[in-house]
């Protein structure tokens, strides 16, 4: 009887201290391989580690974003948390009716006393890829493939270009996007027909920007014995010995962090931008592709991203330079 | 003994009665002719006996069983072959292949008949009968008459015992008919059992071993040919005796009204013009000429045109909205429709024509073709236009609307008023026209005289692969 | 002959309900109450204000996308070009919201409003045109120039959008947001009564249209003529209607229709044009169309139909543990079916 008596004020207890967080994907939705997955992995990871209480909702169209933040808002959610740019005038209105709310938003630039912006330095993440794509091109030409041609992907390739020029300034980049609506992200069969273009054009590194469409590049890359770069998460599992590296963006990083903040009252508003010195993004070495890359290789680009981090190189953003 | 026997028959569609307790036994290998007016119910009937429609009540009988057929392909197997009044031809392919078509009987067969095989016994029967159709070419590219040839040769070559034909003889020339009763005769005498429907008295009185006549949806008379005469046909088939009206007396001089440009025909005041030939052979493109030209000089004219399915019938609209499609001038103010007035003037067009059901408001693809068109040339007359084409006017119509449709033209061509009758039925052409060309290969002959050609004649001209020495008055 | 009529009106709310109970029996499967699933389809729409709001903003565009649908049709085009169109003809609002820059007077300021309106309507007629244009002079199917069009004006935006209309203030694929002035919807009485949500004054005008257009399709001989050509090309001809005049003017319209969504978006929402604004309306507008049989009347009920399920699609996701957004996919379909269904069966029992 005690026993049971006990148990039920624990976990009632438990109950209390673990926050409601809520979380509003993207029109990709969380099988999307890449930031979606990503900004679910990382609240999955808080689901389990702090036992917070986790609710993930995919918006059906741009207008249903605002609704979805008010629901979670409404419902008493403690952190509501929107995965993608387009989410950022849904934030901001909604950040403003419900102030007790504590909200974050993912590639959004939103300031207001209860949000969060979580912000990441895509373009020095890509210069540094690009170097590497550099140093492993024997062509002299390397490939870069987007998805839609919007300013994010445009900041994507613009810092991939001028990291191979930094390595060799005579390289030549062949730069294809996929298309011109939401398909393109999910298309792998352009991408891959893009990717057999490109390499027949002598590109022997390609990286890619475009979601899921990313996979037809792997094929293509397996095919014709070049390399391939992923993006966002850690791809390099994918096809071992074939892509080289991976362009990550750890937005399952900052989603676990803010969630830890605010379960442990430490919500701290405000923009934050994550980059290579925190390695909010990073390039990507693991078991499944280090026999690619020799010792000397490793150090060059470890020098190269010293370097962006002590801001001796300066890396374009697309943002600012348009 | 019968070998066909229908008994107590009731078929309805809804409300709708089509048959009413019709029992007919036919003997075998006889030709049984059925009769009756537009709507009397004889395609229905067919219809259940082809197995395309289910019996409502009563008991179909095949050699005294009792027969049930589910779907045309039951009727097909117990030797039962339909020849429809509208041919069921693959237009872009060539006869053989139509052929080949019509052996694939399983939905998931492919090619079940080796072509060389087909045409072997293709050939055969066409030597039988003595009749000649390329059959490599498209069928577009036949004449009406080989068209129902190769129906026709379809059908035999499934070795059928029992062979219905829905009215063949209203698209065929006069020679063509005469030789179709020719070749149901000889079926007879191969033991095949007949059924003809026909509107054709004549044809019917020469042929037929036994005739049934249908009025309304009932029986009214079973019997052996040679105890009805034609005149007693039409009374049971009308319910009253025929008036045939007569041609008009012309005023000696009547003035020119409309020239049809690139021939020298010219339509005058007070009189039908008629058309004959076989159809396609140059219909179509006068029609299109003589439009045209009545537009240019804005002569108000009717239009009965050569298709009414086609051409003259708006699927799911009602009467009045047919009415005012053609009307639009009379019913509209400010740019709103006056309904008022336009269905009050709809429904005296439909009491004087006796369109039946009398519903404005149920849609003119649901009546029956005889009433549908009985609508159009009352419509087409409504407004006293100058010139009223009228192409094929009775297709399809009964007996009783055939007369009044022929009083009618006669009638309005009395006012100074022309008529262009345009008519594959030689009788009608000869029997209304005041003068009249014949149509061969899209050239005109004529114009000739009312009596100046019999029909053996004109039947040469609208035959004939070369007509030299014949007046021409154009070509189109 | 009543009661078939009956049954003919009573048959869409049969199959609207008959496909609420299988998508609630479906949910079964998933460990879902029924019950709680019937709730949230049925009552989602007017959760509060601001829902319902939302929910009549979305009927406003599939209005306006059902008529674009259904005027072609009644002149039997199957017109699918609505999506393409309502790309082009808001991405001309848009950016003459941010080009035209009025005087300081009244007159100015509705004369510019005019011209963005009457430009946007006028773009998306051109393009729906285009497609009579095709059909008239190279006898191409409507269907295949409208898929063509769709994905030409997809490109055709998306390029001028990222290349010479981005907003410089936005990382977002947009364009800048109009002149402040032209945003005058953003603070009305409308906006302000349900909570700031997208709906606008367009829903009203949306409603007129259906109004009118039934009027017109009744009472005015335009209407007999297109219905006429649509029941039967050949004989309309033959009355002498002129073929040309027909196609133009019914696509036409359809076009000034699918710019009623863009407009709706552009000057009653976002007040700029933001790439993926479209949940494609254009296509939810066939079966909103479809739905209705082309009754404009009926366009209104069933756009409210859609608006709700496809506003019930996410809070389902929302409130329930496992039901997603793809699986309130598959409920929209099936209830779209059985209303469908209920029609067809409708018609059938009428024939026997």
């Amino acid at each position: 009887m005690i026993k049971i008596l006990f148990s039920v004020l624990f976990v009632s207890h438990a109950a209390v201290a673990a926050i409601k967080v809520g979380l509003v994907l993207d029109k990709g939705g969380k099988d999307d391989k890449s930031f979606n997955t990503s900004a679910y992995e990382g609240s999955v990871k808080a689901q389990k580690e702090l036992g917070i209480e986790l609710k993930y909702v995919e918006a059906t169209d741009t207008n249903s974003f605002e609704v979805l933040h008010r629901n979670f808002a409404q419902k008493k959610y403690d952190l509501v948390i929107g995965i993608g740019f387009a989410q950022a005038d849904a934030v901001k209105k909604v950040a403003a009716v419900f102030p007790q709310t504590q909200f974050a938003i993912v590639d959004g630039d939103v300031t207001a006393p209860n949000v969060r912006a979580l912000l990441f330095e895509e373009h020095e993440g890509s210069f540094l890829v690009g170097a590497a794509a550099a140093m492993k091109s024997k062509t002299g030409v390397v490939g870069f493939i987007g998805g839609m041609d919007i300013p994010l992907i445009r900041r994507f390739q613009k810092a991939y270009e001028a990291g191979a020029k930094h390595v060799n300034p005579k390289i030549k980049v062949i730069t294809n996007y996929i298309g011109v609506t939401g398909e393109a992200w999910n298309n792998p069969a352009k991408a891959k027909e893009i990717a057999l273009s490109q390499a027949g054009q002598k590109a022997d590194v390609i990286f890619h920007a475009a979601g899921a469409s990313g996979s037809g590049l792997f094929d293509a890359a397996a095919e014709k014995k070049i390399y391939a770069i992923g993006v966002d998460s850690n791809q390099n599992w994918i096809k071992p010995g074939v892509v080289l590296t991976s362009m990550l963006k750890r937005v399952d990083v900052a989603v676990f962090e803010t969630i830890k903040q605010a379960n442990s009252k430490a919500f701290k508003p405000g923009v934050v931008r994550f980059g290579l010195k925190d390695s909010g993004v990073d390039w990507a070495l693991d078991k499944n592709n280090d026999m690619l890359w020799s010792e000397p290789e490793k150090t060059k680009l470890g020098e190269i991203k010293k370097q962006i981090i002590a801001k001796k190189i300066s890396v374009p953003d697309y943002y600012v330079t348009k | 003994m019968a070998y066909i026997e229908f008994r107590n028959i009731t078929k309805s569609f809804g409300d709708c009665v089509a048959c009413h307790d019709v029992s007919i036994s036919i003997a075998k290998s006889e030709i049984h002719s059925i009769i009756g007016e537009n709507g009397a119910g004889k395609s229905t009937l067919m219809k259940l006996l082809g197995g395309i429609d289910p019996v409502t009540s009563g008991d179909l009988f095949l050699n005294q069983k009792v027969y049930k057929p589910e779907s045309a392909q039951d009727a097909f197997k117990n030797k039962i072959a339909f020849i429809h009044q509208h041919f069921v031809l693959a237009e872009q392919l060539s006869g053989l292949e139509n052929i080949l078509l019509s052996y694939s009987s399983s939905r998931f067969s492919l090619m079940t008949k080796n072509s060389s095989e087909v045409l072997t016994a293709a050939n055969q029967i066409l030597t039988r009968f003595n009749w000649k159709i390329d059959l490599n070419k498209l069928v577009s590219r036949l004449s009406v008459g080989e068209q129902q040839r190769l129906e026709i040769l379809k059908a035999l070559l499934q070795e059928p015992d029992i062979i219905i034909f829905d009215e063949p003889t209203a698209v065929l020339t006069p020679q063509e008919s005469e030789e179709l009763m020719q070749f149901i005769l000889q079926l007879k005498k191969e033991n095949k059992t007949i059924i003809l429907i026909s509107h054709k008295l004549n044809e019917i009185k020469s042929v037929s071993d036994s005739i049934s006549v249908l009025r309304h949806g009932r029986l009214v008379q079973s019997k052996p040919a040679q105890e009805l005469s034609i005149e007693q046909m039409a009374e049971l088939m009308i319910g009253r005796q025929v008036v045939k009206s007569t041609a008009l007396e012309r005023p000696p001089q009547r003035e020119a009204m409309l020239s049809v440009p690139n021939t020298s025909i010219s339509l005058l005041k007070s009189e039908i013009f008629g058309v004959a030939g076989i159809e396609g052979n140059g219909q179509s493109l006068l029609i299109s000429r003589l439009l045209q030209e009545m537009t240019k000089l804005n002569i108000k004219y009717g239009d009965i045109t050569e298709d009414r399915i086609k051409l003259s019938v708006f699927e799911g609209m009602n009467l009045w909205e047919h009415m005012l499609l053609k009307h639009k001038n009379e019913f509209l103010s400010k740019g709103l429709i006056f309904e008022l007035r336009l269905k009050k003037v709809t429904e005296d067009l439909v009491k004087s024509w006796d369109v039946r059901p009398p519903d404005i408001d149920k849609p003119l693809s649901e009546f029956s073709g005889g009433n549908q068109q009985k609508f159009v040339v009352g419509r087409e007359l409504w407004n006293q236009p100058q010139v009223l084409l009228a192409a094929h006017p009775t297709r399809g119509v009964d007996l009783g609307a055939q007369e009044h449709i022929h009083k009618s033209l006669l009638e309005f061509s009395k006012h100074k008023k022309a008529v262009v009758l345009v008519s594959s039925d030689l009788n009608e052409v000869l029997y209304l026209s005041d003068r009249f060309v014949i149509l061969n290969k899209n050239k005109i002959y004529g114009p000739f005289n009312r009596g100046e050609l019999n029909e053996q004649q004109i039947g040469l001209i609208m035959a004939a692969d070369n007509n030299e020495g014949i007046k021409l008055a154009g070509e189109l | 002959m009543i009661s078939s009529l009956n049954s003919k009106k009573l048959a869409p709310w049969l199959g609207l309900i008959a496909g609420l109970v299988l998508c609630c029996l479906l949910a079964l499967f998933f460990n879902e109450s029924p019950w709680h699933v019937f709730k949230i389809l049925t009552t989602s729409f007017y959760n509060s204000k601001f829902d319902l709001g939302l929910t009549l903003f979305y009927t406003t565009c599939l209005i306006f996308s059902g008529l674009a649908f259904a005027v072609p049709m009644k002149a039997g085009l199957f017109h699918i070009g609505s999506e393409g169109q309502i790309l082009f003809s808001a991405l001309i609002a848009a950016y003459l919201g941010t080009a035209i820059v009025p005087f300081d007077n009244s007159f100015s300021f509705v004369v510019s409003v005019a011209i963005i309106l009457i430009s946007s309507m006028a773009a998306g007629a051109a393009s729906a045109i285009l497609i009579a244009f095709f059909k008239i002079l190279k006898q191409a199917h409507e269907v295949v120039v409208a898929i063509m069009l769709n994905f030409i004006f997809a490109a055709v935006t998306t390029w001028l959008t990222v290349n010479r209309l981005q907003s410089p203030t936005s990382q977002n694929p947009e364009t800048a947001l109009m002149n402040e002035s032209f945003q005058f919807l953003k603070n009305d009485y409308l906006k302000t009564y349900f909570e700031n949500s997208p709906v606008s004054v367009f829903l009203f005008a949306a409603l007129g249209c259906c109004v009118l257009l039934h009027y017109v399709e009744r009472r005015t001989f335009i209407g007999y003529k297109i219905r006429a050509y649509g029941a039967n090309p050949h004989a309309a001809t033959r009355l002498g209607f002129s073929q040309n005049e027909i196609l133009m003017m019914s696509l036409g319209l359809a076009g000034v229709f699918s710019a009623g969504v863009g407009l709706t978006e552009v000057f009653g929402n976002a007040f700029q044009y933001k790439i993926g604004f479209s949940p494609q309306y254009g296509f939810l507008g066939i079966a909103v169309s479809l739905l209705a049989q082309q009754n404009f009347l009926g366009i209104i009920g069933s756009a409210f139909l859609m608006a709700c399920l496809h506003k019930g699609a996410s809070d389902l996701d929302l409130e329930t543990e496992r039901l997603t957004r793809d699986f309130s996919r598959v409920l929209q379909a099936i209830i779209i079916f059985s209303v469908a269904a209920s029609y067809y069966i409708a018609n059938l029992k009428r024939k026997k």
